[in-house]
């Protein structure tokens, strides 16, 4: 097996051959794939000769159209293969006729023509010659198994695209890229693929193939080496890495300071940078901008690009020419789309008629003076693959004052510039997603309030947020508006699976989408992987100031900043769909156990109606009766309330007595449960509280806090009438204020559960199958209801005794609480 | 004749067959209806004839309300009421429920000075005074407003 190295990482310093190649050979690498374009190769003789000073072989090329890569080879020289991200039987027949036929490999990467394995069998079934470039990153971002894969397809493979990725930034096309790191950082089974490649005896190459990187390519080509160098496959690199013998200004990394020096890039960086975008719209206006002063051209457009359905669409210009510009085009049929197929600086002559038949704007045509054209390409910083805008800068000279070269990192600088702005527009739409959930108790106040939010990130006139109802699994809307516009889209997202990239499409005919075309439709992800539900967007506007309401399309920018939403909403919505599912479950829970306790203070009612009947019953039992169920009643009336999420239970706070009129009582009523266990009731002692004065507290409310406390200090106590003992004292402490003891001597708390037993439904892991009763909600009542006061409460000793220790602030002695319901902590 | 009183309730066996009893103590005849569907069929077959409605909240849906609306039947009696005041608009109606009457879900009752009974609160001799009271007072006004035309 050999090693060898790609040129992708050194995509802004492309015209650094000489040193590239220097880097490379220095680290111990054997061979160089190219993303290099063929144009910026120079010479396939030149380029083989250069490579043999540095006993490099030339390995393939990637950049590029297939068409050019074989001519670029010419007749003397045949790439160990030619890769290619799609195939057809036209590039089959390319491939093999012709005076200089070459070996193609397919190479499925992440998003369409060849997505995964899944689309990459289907071919292979069409053509059996075909060979195979397994890029083990991207399969491992598409869930495919990089290892089962190379072993199913061994006798297709001539070379493995080596490299490492993280899914700390998800797994959509628009952020994927950010994810590719030094190999050893990542997800990807990088061992594994290693010991099935010698298991197999692959003899072919193997390329590290590293998307970009963080810091200075040579430093990345080195530590490459040394995590190869480390399995035994490359010797030990040497410490020093050789030095650049031109100095280079420039953009290294998005991470790093920008290297300001001389030139048009730095007064570009100038101009651009210290704009101060809010957004991403602001930047592309401050870029367009940018560029006329730097070029002292006419006027510059920028457009953003769908890769969805190649379309383009115009977002910025400057100065506005004050005429009507169709919004949309498709970029086959725009010059400026040339920049995109071909992914790089073309130059148009505007006078020449042909071209001026092929620009989908005559009207800008008429009215500019300029003669010329040049169409820059600007990449996604972490994905040279990708090209997200593209400038067209018109201008009447013969040179530009700015050279092609110095075009080329310009667009560099604009890419991480748009890339900041992006995450800039992302993080504060993020920010305000995080912030709504602290006033919304429902889903659907929640998601509505995410639409607003939507709307205004990324200009778009409807969003419908979509989740999956698990009962029947098909996609609903989020609250139960009866809204036209989502009719039918139950089935229509079901279709898309478990996708995890935005979905652009014009809606099917069947699916009502306001008679618009676009919509962007981006799945709401857990962190399984499942899809909770769908957030659809219809109609990008423009802003009014380009003087066109028709709709736009979506284009690259909207959709990462729409996924950074809807990744931040997905916690969210898990909460409160929890909570609105528990709420449900309680309020029928309570409602059912209402029916009984109804029923027998009916029974009750009749026995009091009817004389004869009554006399034969004493008055206090039926009393006892009707007692008790009030107590009940207002157990159930905390739960029905309390399943809201904000403010409920309102506190109607009075003069009260502790001992008197709250834990006597509370003792009192459990006395018949006390007698039922075997224990005498004087084993429940209670201090006399005498430096405690009277409180404004709700009087029901603490009442039923010592009614929990005693009731699960008896359910939990060992059934031994000589163990059992609770101990309930009271006393002021001048920095403190009022202190409440309540101690028993029963099975206690576990060490580490002493924040816990607070929480709703937490059972403590002592306890045992007979002794649960209830639905865990006691001593979470207990917190809400002290915390509603002002106060604490803590489990200040674990066992022998089991100690809680209630502090109530001093002002209760002179004012009720400031605070006018007994709350829920919000949803975090 | 015996007056008639319609109880909406999908409750048949454990508490409302005491209210029931308790109507029936006092002279009135009750017919139990457990959906909005039967109810208003029996509305439109008996119009006229009932006096008064006892509404539960928390009851099955039907088809006249859907699921969705109705948040699964915990709210049917809440959008019911105003469904049933169209069929007939001079008919007291008295509403009975297990939920506490300051849950947020009758803030429109509570604005528009509709009372909200609990069950835990009103026993079924209660209820059935209830019922007399209100009836009483509702032929009051009936024969103040046609003494008034």
């Amino acid at each position: 097996m050999k090693i060898g190295f790609h040129t992708i990482v050194w995509w802004p310093f492309k015209d650094e051959l000489d040193y590239i190649f220097e880097v490379i050979a220095a680290a111990g690498f054997k061979g160089v794939e190219f993303r290099h374009l063929p144009d910026q190769l120079g010479k396939i003789g030149s380029l083989l000769k250069l490579l043999d000073k540095y006993n490099l072989e030339l390995i393939g090329l990637s950049g590029g159209s297939l068409e050019e890569r074989k001519n670029f080879c010419e007749h003397s020289f045949r790439p160990k293969y030619l890769h290619t991200n799609e195939w057809s039987e036209e590039i089959a027949k390319l491939a093999t006729t012709g005076k200089n036929p070459f070996t193609i490999a397919l190479h499925p990467r992440i998003f369409k023509p060849v997505r995964g394995i899944k689309d990459a069998q289907e071919i292979f079934k069409k053509d059996p010659n075909l060979k195979f470039l397994p890029d083990i990153a991207h399969l491992t971002i598409t869930g495919d198994n990089p290892v089962e894969v190379i072993k199913t397809y061994k006798d297709r493979i001539v070379g493995v695209h080596f490299k490492d990725w993280t899914s700390e930034f998800g797994h959509s096309v628009h952020r994927y890229a950010r994810g590719f790191v030094e190999l050893g950082e990542g997800e990807v089974d990088l061992g594994g693929v290693l010991r099935t490649l010698r298991d197999i005896d692959y003899n072919g190459w193997l390329i590290v193939e590293q998307d970009w990187t963080r810091t200075d390519p040579a430093i990345s080509t080195f530590r490459a080496a040394k995590w190869l160098a480390g399995k035994g496959l490359l010797p030990a690199p040497p410490a020093k890495i050789p030095e650049r013998k031109q100095k280079r200004v420039g953009v290294n990394s998005i991470y790093e300071e920008y290297h300001l020096g001389g030139g048009a890039e730095a007064h570009f960086l100038e101009k651009v940078v210290s704009a101060g975008w809010q957004d991403v719209q602001s930047c592309y206006e401050s870029i367009a901008r940018a560029f006329v002063e730097l070029c002292s051209c006419e006027l510059v457009g920028l457009w953003t690009c769908s890769p969805a359905n190649k379309l383009m669409d115009l977002v910025a210009v400057y100065p506005d020419p004050d005429i009507h510009l169709k919004a949309v085009m498709d970029y086959q049929k725009s010059l400026s789309g040339e920049a995109i197929e071909q992914q790089r600086i073309v130059d148009f002559d505007l006078t020449d008629l042909k071209v001026r038949k092929q620009f989908a704007y005559p009207e800008l045509l008429t009215v500019l003076k300029s003669k010329k054209m040049v169409s820059v390409p600007i990449f996604n910083p972490w994905n040279p693959n990708h090209v997200r805008l593209v400038v067209s800068i018109f201008h009447s000279y013969d040179e530009m004052p700015v050279s092609n070269d110095e075009l080329f990192y310009l667009g560099v600088a604009v890419g991480h510039s748009t890339s900041l702005a992006l995450d800039e527009a992302g993080s504060t739409s993020v920010a305000k997603v995080n912030a709504l959930v602290g006033g919304k108790s429902s889903v659907r106040d929640f998601a509505e309030g995410l639409s607003d939010i939507i709307e205004k990130a990324i200009d778009c006139e409807e969003v419908n947020v979509l989740l999956r109802n698990p009962i029947d699994d098909k996609f609903e809307p989020a609250g139960y508006k009866d809204d036209e516009s989502v009719k039918g889209l139950e089935d229509y997202f079901s279709q898309f699976g478990n996708v995890r990239e935005t979905v652009i499409t014009p809606e099917g005919k069947n699916v009502a989408a306001n008679g618009k075309a676009m919509c962007m439709n981006t799945p709401l992800l857990r962190s399984n992987g499942e899809v909770l539900g769908w957030v659809r967007c219809c109609n990008k506007h423009t802003p009014r100031k380009l003087g066109t309401s028709e709709s736009f399309i979506f284009c690259d920018d909207d959709a990462a900043i729409l996924e950074a939403i809807a990744q931040a909403a997905v916690p969210h919505f898990e909460v409160l769909i929890a909570q609105e599912r528990r709420a449900k479950a309680l309020g029928r829970l309570t409602h059912e156990l209402k029916a009984p306790i109804v029923a027998i203070r009916g029974a009750v009612d009749f026995i009091e109606y009817n004389p004869e009947v009554k006399r034969l019953f004493e008055h206090d039992y039926l009393g006892d009766i009707l007692e008790w169920t009030d107590l009940v009643d207002e157990l159930l009336d905390n739960l029905d309330l309390l399943r809201h999420s904000l403010l409920k239970l309102p506190i109607k706070a009075k003069k009260t007595r502790l001992l008197a009129d709250v834990v006597s009582p509370a003792v009192k009523q459990l006395d018949p449960t006390v007698r039922r266990y075997g224990f005498a009731p004087s084993r429940i002692t209670r201090g006399r509280f005498e430096a405690v004065p009277p409180l404004y507290i709700d009087r029901k409310r603490f009442h039923q806090v010592f009614f929990n406390l005693l009731s699960n200090a008896i359910k939990y106590s060992y059934k031994d009438r000589n163990a059992f003992r609770i101990d309930i004292e009271g006393y002021f402490h001048a920095e403190t204020g009022f202190k409440i003891v309540f101690r028993d001597w029963g099975k206690g708390v576990a060490k580490g559960e002493e924040k816990a037993i607070f929480q709703e439904g937490f059972r403590g892991s002592g306890i045992t199958e007979e002794e649960v009763t209830g639905q865990g909600f006691g001593l979470w009542l207990v917190q809400q209801t002290v915390e509603s006061h002002g106060g604490t409460i803590k489990l200040t000793n674990n066992l022998y005794p089991t100690e809680f220790t209630i502090l109530l602030p001093k002002y209760l002695k002179f004012q009720a609480p400031k605070t006018q319901h007994i709350h829920r902590s919000n949803v975090s | 004749m015996k007056t008639l009183i319609l109880f909406i309730d999908d409750d048949e066996t454990i508490a409302v067959p005491y209210y029931i009893k308790a109507l029936e103590m006092k002279g009135f005849e009750v017919k139990q209806c457990i959906t909005p569907d039967t109810a208003l069929e029996f509305v439109q077959k008996a119009k006229g004839k009932i006096k008064l409605i006892i509404l539960d909240v928390m009851i099955p849906h039907g088809k006249t309300l859907s699921s969705k609306e109705t948040n699964e039947g915990l709210i049917t009696g809440i959008l019911f009421y105003d469904k049933i005041l169209e069929f007939c608009p001079d008919i007291p109606i008295i509403i009975l429920t297990n939920i506490p009457s300051v849950d947020e879900k009758f803030k429109d009752f509570h604005d528009r000075n509709i009372p909200v009974h609990t069950k835990m609160k009103c026993k079924p001799f209660q209820l059935a005074n209830l019922v007399i009271s209100t009836l009483a007072s509702n032929n009051k006004n009936d024969l103040k407003s046609q003494s008034d035309n």
